[in-house]
């Protein structure tokens, strides 16, 4: 375990910055699209409807 | 600015990353032996400068110190601006959306907390992410004959740093 996470180090760093951005992007999104929505008199929207929809 | 910089987090994380950390196989990575600062030797410093070293290369010292992390330090540096000033243009284009809803503007330091901002900034960094984790990987099975990206063709998949 240790020496496959020692010999792919760059490539699962990158893979995990992305994964981690991604994930937070998704949750920046849903609040942002939420707080819209109230805005306009509209009800919250979850997360997995944010990012199954054409805004994410 | 919000494009300037997330390519100038790329490339900073992409060079530091790249001092420590390896992926075996791919030419976008040193070979694991070589992870690390690696030596005066190799790096040709100190009592193994040539005679066409930079001036900083031989001064030692301070401006040694500063010219061996002067691609990280400017790269960084270029980062850290374009993000202020993506967050400054950020803010001000939504006080004008606030102000045309006849909401009260928020202040610089409250919209760095608001997912507005975050969005648009990490929306960005995952593709630039993304960009380099795939080149990375694909650089370990894939080939561009010609190309100093590509590993040679012929070598093998588990031959690290070898260009084409």
């Amino acid at each position: 375990m240790r020496t496959f996470i020692r010999e792919n180090g760059l490539a699962l760093f990158f893979g995990t910055l992305f994964l981690a951005t991604l994930a937070a992007q998704s949750i920046a999104g849903q609040r942002l699209v939420t707080a819209e929505r109230r805005e306009h008199g509209g009800g919250s929207e979850s997360w997995w409807t944010y990012v199954t929809s054409v805004d994410f | 600015m919000e494009n300037w910089q997330s390519e100038f987090l790329q490339f900073t994380l992409f060079i530091g990353a790249t001092v420590w950390l390896v992926q075996k196989g791919s030419n976008e990575s040193k070979r694991p032996v070589d992870a690390g600062s690696e030596t005066d030797e190799k790096q040709k410093l100190g009592a193994h400068t040539v005679a066409r070293s930079p001036a900083w290369a031989k001064a030692g010292g301070v401006r040694t110190g500063l010219y061996e992390n002067s691609l990280l330090l400017v790269m960084g540096t270029i980062f850290l601006a374009t993000w202020l000033a993506q967050s400054l243009n950020n803010c001000r284009s939504f006080n004008q959306e606030q102000r045309a809803h006849d909401e009260a503007a928020v202040s610089w330091g409250r919209y760095l907390l608001d997912p507005d901002f975050w969005e648009k900034t990490l929306q960005k960094w995952q593709s630039e992410f993304l960009a380099v984790g795939a080149m990375v990987v694909f650089t370990i099975f894939l080939r561009q004959r010609g190309s100093p990206e590509s590993k040679p063709v012929g070598a093998p998949h588990d031959e690290t740093a070898s260009s084409g």
